[in-house]
Protein backbone atom coordinates (compact mmCIF):
# COMPACT_ATOMS: atom_id res chain seq x y z
CA UNK A 1 0.00 0.00 0.00
CA UNK A 2 1.09 3.21 -0.91
CA UNK A 3 1.77 5.81 1.86
CA UNK A 4 3.97 8.59 0.81
CA UNK A 5 4.18 10.12 -2.27
CA UNK A 6 6.70 12.06 -4.36
CA UNK A 7 5.46 14.32 -6.94
CA UNK A 8 7.70 16.29 -9.29
CA UNK A 9 6.77 19.92 -9.86
CA UNK A 10 7.18 21.87 -12.78
CA UNK A 11 4.74 19.61 -15.75
CA UNK A 12 3.58 17.55 -13.24
CA UNK A 13 1.77 19.37 -10.58
CA UNK A 14 1.55 22.40 -12.81
CA UNK A 15 1.29 22.86 -16.51
CA UNK A 16 4.67 24.47 -18.28
CA UNK A 17 3.61 24.68 -21.74
CA UNK A 18 2.62 28.68 -22.05
CA UNK A 19 5.10 29.49 -20.06
CA UNK A 20 7.44 27.53 -21.84
CA UNK A 21 6.71 28.98 -25.25
CA UNK A 22 6.76 32.52 -23.98
CA UNK A 23 10.27 31.83 -22.19
CA UNK A 24 11.35 30.92 -25.83
CA UNK A 25 9.82 33.80 -27.47
CA UNK A 26 10.45 36.76 -25.60
CA UNK A 27 14.00 36.76 -25.24
CA UNK A 28 14.07 36.08 -29.28
CA UNK A 29 11.63 39.19 -29.53
CA UNK A 30 14.47 41.37 -27.25
CA UNK A 31 17.09 40.02 -29.87
CA UNK A 32 15.09 40.35 -32.56
CA UNK A 33 15.83 36.58 -34.10
CA UNK A 34 12.77 35.27 -36.22
CA UNK A 35 11.00 32.83 -33.88
CA UNK A 36 9.24 29.80 -35.11
CA UNK A 37 5.29 29.32 -34.66
CA UNK A 38 4.12 27.31 -31.48
CA UNK A 39 2.86 24.50 -33.54
CA UNK A 40 6.57 24.21 -34.65
CA UNK A 41 8.01 25.15 -31.59
CA UNK A 42 6.05 21.54 -29.75
CA UNK A 43 6.88 19.43 -32.91
CA UNK A 44 10.69 19.96 -31.90
CA UNK A 45 9.87 19.56 -27.91
CA UNK A 46 7.90 16.63 -28.90
CA UNK A 47 11.16 14.95 -30.52
CA UNK A 48 12.74 15.45 -27.00
CA UNK A 49 14.90 18.78 -27.45
CA UNK A 50 15.25 20.80 -24.91
CA UNK A 51 14.82 25.02 -25.20
CA UNK A 52 18.97 25.26 -25.84
CA UNK A 53 19.04 22.76 -28.25
CA UNK A 54 15.55 24.53 -30.38
CA UNK A 55 17.18 27.92 -29.78
CA UNK A 56 21.39 26.28 -31.24
CA UNK A 57 18.86 25.38 -34.42
CA UNK A 58 17.27 28.25 -35.17
CA UNK A 59 20.23 30.39 -34.73
CA UNK A 60 22.69 28.07 -36.89
CA UNK A 61 19.76 29.02 -39.51
CA UNK A 62 19.85 32.72 -39.51
CA UNK A 63 24.06 32.68 -38.94
CA UNK A 64 23.87 33.67 -35.28
CA UNK A 65 25.24 31.11 -33.58
CA UNK A 66 27.01 33.82 -31.40
CA UNK A 67 23.81 35.21 -29.37
CA UNK A 68 23.38 31.61 -28.03
CA UNK A 69 24.88 32.55 -24.63
CA UNK A 70 22.92 36.05 -24.84
CA UNK A 71 19.55 34.46 -25.52
CA UNK A 72 19.96 31.85 -22.98
CA UNK A 73 20.66 34.60 -20.38
CA UNK A 74 17.96 36.78 -20.88
CA UNK A 75 16.10 33.48 -21.12
CA UNK A 76 17.56 32.54 -17.56
CA UNK A 77 16.02 36.13 -16.44
CA UNK A 78 13.11 36.39 -18.27
CA UNK A 79 12.25 32.79 -15.97
CA UNK A 80 13.49 34.36 -12.38
CA UNK A 81 11.43 37.35 -13.07
CA UNK A 82 8.76 36.77 -14.93
CA UNK A 83 7.69 32.44 -15.08
CA UNK A 84 4.89 32.90 -11.63
CA UNK A 85 2.72 35.01 -14.53
CA UNK A 86 2.80 32.10 -17.09
CA UNK A 87 3.05 29.17 -14.81
CA UNK A 88 -0.87 27.15 -14.71
CA UNK A 89 -2.04 24.59 -12.01
CA UNK A 90 -2.78 21.27 -13.87
CA UNK A 91 -6.69 20.80 -14.12
CA UNK A 92 -7.84 18.73 -10.93
CA UNK A 93 -5.09 19.00 -9.12
CA UNK A 94 -6.76 20.06 -5.80
CA UNK A 95 -9.60 17.53 -5.89
CA UNK A 96 -6.75 14.96 -6.45
CA UNK A 97 -4.24 15.98 -3.20
CA UNK A 98 -7.83 16.66 -1.00
CA UNK A 99 -8.63 12.52 -2.27
CA UNK A 100 -4.60 11.95 -1.20
CA UNK A 101 -5.16 13.70 1.72
CA UNK A 102 -8.13 12.03 3.01
CA UNK A 103 -6.61 9.15 2.40
CA UNK A 104 -4.37 9.74 5.06
CA UNK A 105 -1.58 9.51 2.50
CA UNK A 106 2.31 11.75 2.84
CA UNK A 107 2.42 14.13 0.08
CA UNK A 108 5.80 15.83 -1.09
CA UNK A 109 7.41 17.81 -3.76
CA UNK A 110 10.71 17.29 -5.15
CA UNK A 111 11.66 19.51 -7.80
CA UNK A 112 15.34 19.89 -9.41
CA UNK A 113 14.75 23.23 -10.60
CA UNK A 114 16.80 26.43 -8.57
CA UNK A 115 14.08 28.78 -8.55
CA UNK A 116 12.72 27.86 -5.23
CA UNK A 117 11.23 31.12 -4.35
CA UNK A 118 8.46 31.40 -7.82
CA UNK A 119 7.80 27.78 -6.35
CA UNK A 120 7.11 28.70 -2.96
CA UNK A 121 5.28 31.94 -4.70
CA UNK A 122 3.57 29.78 -6.69
CA UNK A 123 2.11 27.35 -4.21
CA UNK A 124 1.09 29.40 -1.60
CA UNK A 125 -0.45 31.57 -4.19
CA UNK A 126 -3.08 28.13 -5.34
CA UNK A 127 -3.37 27.64 -1.54
CA UNK A 128 -1.24 24.12 -1.62
CA UNK A 129 1.30 24.59 1.03
CA UNK A 130 -1.01 22.45 3.68
CA UNK A 131 -1.33 19.47 1.31
CA UNK A 132 2.20 19.09 1.28
CA UNK A 133 4.37 17.89 4.07
CA UNK A 134 7.42 19.12 2.72
CA UNK A 135 8.72 20.65 -0.29
CA UNK A 136 12.40 19.97 -1.13
CA UNK A 137 14.79 21.87 -4.29
CA UNK A 138 18.37 21.41 -5.65
CA UNK A 139 19.25 24.44 -2.78
CA UNK A 140 18.45 21.83 -0.12
CA UNK A 141 21.06 19.35 -1.15
CA UNK A 142 24.35 20.60 -0.32
CA UNK A 143 26.14 20.09 -3.62
CA UNK A 144 25.68 22.58 -6.68
CA UNK A 145 25.78 21.14 -10.55
CA UNK A 146 24.87 22.54 -13.99
CA UNK A 147 21.12 21.30 -14.01
CA UNK A 148 21.19 21.78 -17.87
CA UNK A 149 22.65 18.39 -18.45
CA UNK A 150 20.68 15.54 -18.07
CA UNK A 151 22.87 12.90 -16.21
CA UNK A 152 23.29 15.31 -13.63
CA UNK A 153 19.55 16.13 -13.25
CA UNK A 154 19.21 12.55 -12.89
CA UNK A 155 21.87 12.85 -10.07
CA UNK A 156 20.09 15.72 -8.66
CA UNK A 157 16.67 14.05 -8.98
CA UNK A 158 18.12 10.76 -7.24
CA UNK A 159 19.50 12.46 -4.53
CA UNK A 160 16.92 14.46 -3.61
CA UNK A 161 14.80 11.63 -3.46
CA UNK A 162 17.17 9.49 -1.68
CA UNK A 163 17.04 11.87 0.43
CA UNK A 164 13.58 11.89 1.28
CA UNK A 165 13.40 7.67 1.25
CA UNK A 166 16.03 8.21 4.47
CA UNK A 167 14.24 10.82 6.22
CA UNK A 168 10.68 9.35 5.98
CA UNK A 169 9.97 6.14 7.93
CA UNK A 170 8.25 4.43 5.02
CA UNK A 171 9.56 1.34 3.47
CA UNK A 172 10.71 1.60 -0.07
CA UNK A 173 7.50 0.02 -1.43
CA UNK A 174 4.86 1.98 0.00
CA UNK A 175 6.63 4.96 -1.50
CA UNK A 176 5.63 6.53 -5.12
CA UNK A 177 7.04 8.87 -7.50
CA UNK A 178 5.19 10.94 -9.76
CA UNK A 179 7.69 12.52 -12.68
CA UNK A 180 7.10 13.80 -16.35
CA UNK A 181 10.44 12.73 -17.72
CA UNK A 182 12.83 9.89 -18.29
CA UNK A 183 15.41 11.13 -15.68
CA UNK A 184 12.39 11.08 -13.09
CA UNK A 185 12.15 7.49 -13.99
CA UNK A 186 15.47 6.56 -13.92
CA UNK A 187 15.78 8.52 -10.43
CA UNK A 188 12.84 6.09 -9.18
CA UNK A 189 14.67 3.04 -11.13
CA UNK A 190 17.78 4.44 -8.99
CA UNK A 191 16.54 3.97 -5.60
CA UNK A 192 14.10 1.40 -6.14
CA UNK A 193 10.88 3.11 -5.67
CA UNK A 194 7.61 2.64 -8.15
CA UNK A 195 6.66 5.34 -10.64
CA UNK A 196 4.32 7.02 -12.55
CA UNK A 197 4.91 8.33 -15.39
CA UNK A 198 2.89 11.69 -16.20
CA UNK A 199 2.54 12.35 -20.16
CA UNK A 200 3.46 16.03 -20.91
CA UNK A 201 1.66 17.45 -23.99
CA UNK A 202 4.59 18.29 -25.74
CA UNK A 203 6.79 15.25 -25.03
CA UNK A 204 7.12 12.55 -27.02
CA UNK A 205 4.28 9.82 -26.83
CA UNK A 206 5.66 6.63 -24.00
CA UNK A 207 3.09 3.77 -24.04
CA UNK A 208 3.61 2.36 -20.21
CA UNK A 209 1.02 0.73 -18.46
CA UNK A 210 1.86 3.10 -15.80
CA UNK A 211 1.78 6.45 -17.71
CA UNK A 212 -1.17 8.57 -16.94
CA UNK A 213 -2.43 11.82 -18.78
CA UNK A 214 -4.54 13.93 -16.68
CA UNK A 215 -4.85 14.01 -12.82
CA UNK A 216 -8.20 12.15 -12.62
CA UNK A 217 -6.31 8.95 -14.33
CA UNK A 218 -3.96 9.24 -11.68
CA UNK A 219 -6.04 9.25 -9.29
CA UNK A 220 -7.68 5.88 -10.58
CA UNK A 221 -3.95 4.78 -10.97
CA UNK A 222 -2.97 5.50 -7.53
CA UNK A 223 -6.03 3.57 -6.37
CA UNK A 224 -5.10 0.31 -7.90
CA UNK A 225 -1.37 0.47 -6.31
CA UNK B 1 47.25 -1.65 23.96
CA UNK B 2 49.56 -3.63 21.25
CA UNK B 3 48.96 -2.76 17.72
CA UNK B 4 50.40 -3.90 14.30
CA UNK B 5 50.18 -1.29 11.42
CA UNK B 6 50.60 -3.18 7.80
CA UNK B 7 51.79 -0.72 5.03
CA UNK B 8 53.92 0.74 7.70
CA UNK B 9 56.07 2.37 4.83
CA UNK B 10 52.99 3.71 2.60
CA UNK B 11 51.85 7.38 2.35
CA UNK B 12 49.00 6.75 5.51
CA UNK B 13 50.67 3.70 7.56
CA UNK B 14 54.06 6.41 7.53
CA UNK B 15 51.46 9.13 9.17
CA UNK B 16 49.75 7.43 11.52
CA UNK B 17 52.95 5.52 12.86
CA UNK B 18 54.74 8.98 13.65
CA UNK B 19 51.11 10.79 14.84
CA UNK B 20 50.60 8.23 17.57
CA UNK B 21 53.81 6.64 18.19
CA UNK B 22 53.40 7.30 21.79
CA UNK B 23 49.47 6.53 22.33
CA UNK B 24 49.81 2.57 22.51
CA UNK B 25 52.31 0.42 24.63
CA UNK B 26 53.65 -1.18 21.46
CA UNK B 27 53.25 0.58 18.02
CA UNK B 28 54.82 -1.78 14.98
CA UNK B 29 54.74 -1.35 11.99
CA UNK B 30 55.22 -4.04 8.58
CA UNK B 31 56.18 -3.18 5.23
CA UNK B 32 57.58 -5.19 2.33
CA UNK B 33 59.83 -2.76 2.22
CA UNK B 34 63.03 -2.17 4.00
CA UNK B 35 62.89 -0.19 7.72
CA UNK B 36 65.34 1.14 9.81
CA UNK B 37 63.95 1.47 12.79
CA UNK B 38 63.10 -0.51 15.77
CA UNK B 39 59.33 -0.59 16.09
CA UNK B 40 59.21 -1.34 12.05
CA UNK B 41 59.75 -4.83 10.39
CA UNK B 42 60.46 -5.78 6.61
CA UNK B 43 57.85 -8.70 6.54
CA UNK B 44 55.64 -9.20 4.07
CA UNK B 45 52.42 -10.58 4.51
CA UNK B 46 52.96 -13.60 2.17
CA UNK B 47 55.80 -15.14 4.57
CA UNK B 48 53.73 -16.93 6.88
CA UNK B 49 56.66 -18.03 9.08
CA UNK B 50 58.03 -14.61 9.73
CA UNK B 51 54.42 -13.16 10.53
CA UNK B 52 53.47 -16.10 12.85
CA UNK B 53 57.07 -15.77 14.43
CA UNK B 54 56.03 -12.17 15.04
CA UNK B 55 52.85 -12.21 16.19
CA UNK B 56 53.73 -14.83 19.18
CA UNK B 57 56.14 -12.50 20.22
CA UNK B 58 53.86 -9.33 20.50
CA UNK B 59 50.67 -9.96 21.72
CA UNK B 60 49.22 -7.38 19.58
CA UNK B 61 45.21 -6.76 20.26
CA UNK B 62 44.55 -4.63 17.22
CA UNK B 63 46.06 -5.09 13.88
CA UNK B 64 45.56 -1.87 11.23
CA UNK B 65 45.19 -3.19 7.58
CA UNK B 66 46.73 -0.51 5.48
CA UNK B 67 49.48 -2.21 3.01
CA UNK B 68 48.22 -3.09 -0.66
CA UNK B 69 49.50 -2.60 -3.81
CA UNK B 70 48.00 -0.23 -6.03
CA UNK B 71 49.72 -0.24 -9.16
CA UNK B 72 47.08 -1.99 -11.09
CA UNK B 73 48.29 -5.54 -12.16
CA UNK B 74 46.12 -8.98 -13.69
CA UNK B 75 43.24 -10.01 -11.37
CA UNK B 76 45.45 -13.06 -10.36
CA UNK B 77 48.47 -11.08 -9.51
CA UNK B 78 46.12 -8.50 -7.44
CA UNK B 79 44.14 -11.11 -5.55
CA UNK B 80 48.03 -12.91 -5.06
CA UNK B 81 48.76 -9.56 -3.84
CA UNK B 82 46.10 -8.25 -2.26
CA UNK B 83 44.04 -10.50 -0.97
CA UNK B 84 45.76 -13.72 -0.59
CA UNK B 85 47.95 -11.30 1.97
CA UNK B 86 45.20 -10.33 4.12
CA UNK B 87 43.57 -14.01 4.20
CA UNK B 88 47.15 -14.98 5.54
CA UNK B 89 47.42 -12.14 8.16
CA UNK B 90 43.53 -13.04 9.74
CA UNK B 91 44.55 -16.41 9.90
CA UNK B 92 47.39 -15.08 12.04
CA UNK B 93 45.09 -12.63 13.75
CA UNK B 94 42.48 -15.73 14.63
CA UNK B 95 45.82 -17.97 15.68
CA UNK B 96 46.98 -15.17 18.09
CA UNK B 97 43.49 -14.12 19.48
CA UNK B 98 43.71 -10.36 17.93
CA UNK B 99 40.79 -8.97 18.91
CA UNK B 100 40.16 -6.20 16.80
CA UNK B 101 41.02 -5.77 12.77
CA UNK B 102 40.65 -1.82 11.21
CA UNK B 103 40.71 -2.94 7.19
CA UNK B 104 41.59 0.67 4.77
CA UNK B 105 39.23 -0.14 2.18
CA UNK B 106 38.22 2.64 -0.17
CA UNK B 107 35.28 4.86 -1.59
CA UNK B 108 36.38 3.68 -5.33
CA UNK B 109 34.68 0.83 -5.38
CA UNK B 110 31.62 2.40 -5.18
CA UNK B 111 30.01 3.12 -8.68
CA UNK B 112 29.51 5.71 -10.67
CA UNK B 113 27.34 7.87 -8.20
CA UNK B 114 23.63 6.41 -8.35
CA UNK B 115 22.73 9.53 -6.04
CA UNK B 116 24.77 11.83 -3.92
CA UNK B 117 25.88 11.74 -0.87
CA UNK B 118 27.39 8.11 -1.60
CA UNK B 119 26.37 6.15 1.32
CA UNK B 120 27.65 2.55 2.61
CA UNK B 121 24.95 0.84 0.94
CA UNK B 122 25.69 2.55 -2.80
CA UNK B 123 25.91 -0.05 -5.19
CA UNK B 124 29.56 -1.01 -5.72
CA UNK B 125 31.33 -1.53 -8.94
CA UNK B 126 34.91 -3.61 -9.73
CA UNK B 127 35.91 -0.91 -12.54
CA UNK B 128 39.60 -1.87 -12.00
CA UNK B 129 41.54 -5.03 -10.70
CA UNK B 130 42.89 -3.20 -7.73
CA UNK B 131 39.12 -2.38 -6.74
CA UNK B 132 37.96 -5.89 -7.74
CA UNK B 133 40.77 -6.99 -4.75
CA UNK B 134 39.78 -4.51 -2.67
CA UNK B 135 36.04 -5.60 -2.56
CA UNK B 136 36.97 -8.92 -2.09
CA UNK B 137 38.84 -8.48 0.86
CA UNK B 138 35.86 -6.68 2.38
CA UNK B 139 34.48 -10.02 2.17
CA UNK B 140 37.25 -11.68 3.41
CA UNK B 141 36.85 -9.71 6.65
CA UNK B 142 33.50 -10.23 6.98
CA UNK B 143 33.59 -13.79 6.20
CA UNK B 144 36.34 -13.66 9.62
CA UNK B 145 34.10 -11.84 11.29
CA UNK B 146 30.85 -14.33 11.03
CA UNK B 147 33.13 -17.33 11.06
CA UNK B 148 35.58 -16.83 14.01
CA UNK B 149 34.07 -13.28 15.95
CA UNK B 150 36.78 -11.09 15.08
CA UNK B 151 36.05 -7.27 15.31
CA UNK B 152 36.13 -5.77 12.17
CA UNK B 153 35.94 -2.34 11.08
CA UNK B 154 36.09 -1.40 7.72
CA UNK B 155 36.60 2.16 6.71
CA UNK B 156 36.15 3.48 3.21
CA UNK B 157 38.72 6.05 2.50
CA UNK B 158 38.03 9.47 -0.03
CA UNK B 159 40.46 10.62 -1.89
CA UNK B 160 43.67 11.19 1.03
CA UNK B 161 45.59 14.28 0.31
CA UNK B 162 48.12 16.16 2.95
CA UNK B 163 52.09 16.09 3.11
CA UNK B 164 54.28 12.73 1.98
CA UNK B 165 51.54 11.67 -0.77
CA UNK B 166 53.10 10.81 -4.14
CA UNK B 167 53.83 13.33 -6.29
CA UNK B 168 51.46 11.82 -8.64
CA UNK B 169 47.76 12.36 -7.25
CA UNK B 170 46.03 15.27 -8.04
CA UNK B 171 46.82 17.98 -5.56
CA UNK B 172 50.30 17.94 -5.37
CA UNK B 173 49.85 17.35 -9.29
CA UNK B 174 48.44 20.84 -9.37
CA UNK B 175 50.14 22.78 -6.73
CA UNK B 176 53.24 21.48 -8.87
CA UNK B 177 52.41 22.63 -11.97
CA UNK B 178 51.18 26.10 -10.26
CA UNK B 179 54.48 26.60 -8.37
CA UNK B 180 56.77 26.01 -11.30
CA UNK B 181 54.50 27.04 -14.43
CA UNK B 182 52.62 30.06 -12.75
CA UNK B 183 49.70 28.24 -14.32
CA UNK B 184 47.31 25.80 -14.32
CA UNK B 185 44.92 23.90 -16.32
CA UNK B 186 41.79 22.80 -14.99
CA UNK B 187 38.90 20.92 -17.11
CA UNK B 188 36.00 22.10 -17.58
CA UNK B 189 33.63 18.72 -18.43
CA UNK B 190 30.04 18.82 -20.46
CA UNK B 191 27.66 18.36 -17.10
CA UNK B 192 30.30 21.25 -15.15
CA UNK B 193 33.54 21.03 -13.39
CA UNK B 194 33.91 17.87 -11.18
CA UNK B 195 32.46 17.66 -7.75
CA UNK B 196 35.04 15.98 -5.70
CA UNK B 197 35.67 15.19 -1.74
CA UNK B 198 39.41 15.25 -0.43
CA UNK B 199 40.11 14.59 3.09
CA UNK B 200 43.45 15.12 4.78
CA UNK B 201 45.61 12.68 5.93
CA UNK B 202 45.28 13.78 9.15
CA UNK B 203 41.91 12.98 9.78
CA UNK B 204 42.07 10.14 8.35
CA UNK B 205 44.30 8.99 10.80
CA UNK B 206 42.21 10.00 13.56
CA UNK B 207 38.89 8.11 11.80
CA UNK B 208 41.77 4.66 12.31
CA UNK B 209 42.35 5.85 15.90
CA UNK B 210 38.87 6.12 16.93
CA UNK B 211 38.44 3.19 15.40
CA UNK B 212 40.77 1.49 17.72
CA UNK B 213 38.75 3.09 20.13
CA UNK B 214 35.54 2.29 19.65
CA UNK B 215 33.45 -0.11 21.63
CA UNK B 216 31.64 -0.61 18.61
CA UNK B 217 32.15 -4.58 17.40
CA UNK B 218 32.17 -4.20 13.74
CA UNK B 219 30.97 -1.87 11.11
CA UNK B 220 31.71 -0.28 7.35
CA UNK B 221 32.46 3.45 7.61
CA UNK B 222 32.71 6.09 4.74
CA UNK B 223 35.82 7.95 6.06
CA UNK B 224 36.01 11.46 3.95
CA UNK B 225 35.26 15.59 4.65
CA UNK B 226 31.62 15.29 3.67
CA UNK B 227 31.95 18.33 1.97
CA UNK B 228 32.34 19.01 -2.02
CA UNK B 229 34.91 20.55 -3.79
CA UNK B 230 35.59 21.30 -6.95
CA UNK B 231 38.78 21.35 -9.17
CA UNK B 232 38.09 25.28 -10.07
CA UNK B 233 37.65 25.97 -6.28
CA UNK B 234 40.86 24.47 -6.39
CA UNK B 235 42.41 26.48 -8.64
CA UNK B 236 40.98 29.56 -7.53
CA UNK B 237 42.51 29.08 -3.99
CA UNK B 238 46.10 28.36 -5.86
CA UNK B 239 45.65 31.32 -7.32
CA UNK B 240 45.20 33.38 -4.35
CA UNK B 241 47.96 32.06 -2.48
CA UNK B 242 50.85 31.84 -5.42
CA UNK B 243 49.71 34.62 -7.36
CA UNK B 244 49.02 32.44 -10.25
CA UNK B 245 48.79 34.36 -13.40
CA UNK B 246 46.92 32.24 -15.76
CA UNK B 247 44.59 29.65 -15.11
CA UNK B 248 43.60 27.66 -18.51
CA UNK B 249 40.04 25.75 -18.85
CA UNK B 250 40.20 23.02 -21.02
CA UNK B 251 36.77 22.11 -22.21
CA UNK B 252 36.47 18.28 -21.97
CA UNK B 253 33.77 16.46 -24.60
CA UNK B 254 32.79 13.68 -22.12
CA UNK B 255 31.17 14.10 -18.80
CA UNK B 256 32.79 13.61 -15.48
CA UNK B 257 31.59 11.35 -12.05
CA UNK B 258 30.80 13.38 -9.26
CA UNK B 259 31.33 12.11 -6.25
CA UNK B 260 31.28 13.02 -2.80
CA UNK B 261 30.11 11.06 0.83
CA UNK B 262 28.02 10.39 3.31
CA UNK B 263 30.20 10.30 6.59
CA UNK B 264 26.86 10.81 9.01
CA UNK B 265 27.45 6.62 9.84
CA UNK B 266 31.26 7.45 11.13
CA UNK B 267 29.76 10.20 12.81
CA UNK B 268 27.39 8.48 14.24
CA UNK B 269 29.20 5.46 15.78
CA UNK B 270 32.70 6.50 15.40
CA UNK B 271 32.78 9.83 17.00
CA UNK B 272 34.25 11.09 14.02
CA UNK B 273 35.15 14.80 12.76
CA UNK B 274 37.09 16.10 10.21
CA UNK B 275 38.94 18.94 11.29
CA UNK B 276 41.20 19.88 8.32
CA UNK B 277 39.62 22.08 5.51
CA UNK B 278 40.95 22.20 2.32
CA UNK B 279 42.34 26.06 2.35
CA UNK B 280 45.31 28.37 2.24
CA UNK B 281 46.93 26.65 5.47
CA UNK B 282 47.03 23.01 4.58
CA UNK B 283 48.16 24.01 0.65
CA UNK B 284 51.10 26.04 1.87
CA UNK B 285 51.72 22.92 4.10
CA UNK B 286 52.08 20.74 1.05
CA UNK B 287 54.28 23.31 -0.43
CA UNK B 288 56.59 23.65 1.93
CA UNK B 289 56.87 19.55 2.24
CA UNK B 290 57.74 19.10 -0.97
CA UNK B 291 60.17 22.73 -1.06
CA UNK B 292 58.49 23.68 -4.38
Amino acid sequence: MIRLIIFDFDDTITDNSFLDYNAFVTPCKQLKIKIPQQNEFIKLRKKGLIAKEIMMKILKKQNKEDMLSEYLELRKKFLIKESIKYLILKKNTKSLLNYLKKSSMKLVICSANNNKKRTIKFIKKNNLRSKFSNILFMDDLNFHIDNQQKNNRILIKSSLLRHIIKTSSFKKKEILYIGNSDEDKTAAKKNKIQFIYFQNTYLPNIKNKNTVCSMSELQIKIKRF
Amino acid sequence: MNVLVTGSTGFLGSYFMNKFNKKFNILHGLSRREQKQKDRFSVKLSQNKKLEKLFLNHKYDVVIHLGATSKEKTKIQMLKENCYTTENLLQCCIKNNVKKIIFASATVIYDKAHYLPIDEIHPKRAKTNFIYSKIINEKICESYRTKYGIEVIVLRISSVYGPGQLEKFVIPTLIRNAVKNNAITLHKYQNGFQLMDFIHVDDVCNAIMLSCGTKINSGIYNIASGNTITVKQIGNLLRNILKIKSIIIKEIKSETEHYFYDISLAKKELKFLPKMKFNEKTIKDIIHYYNY
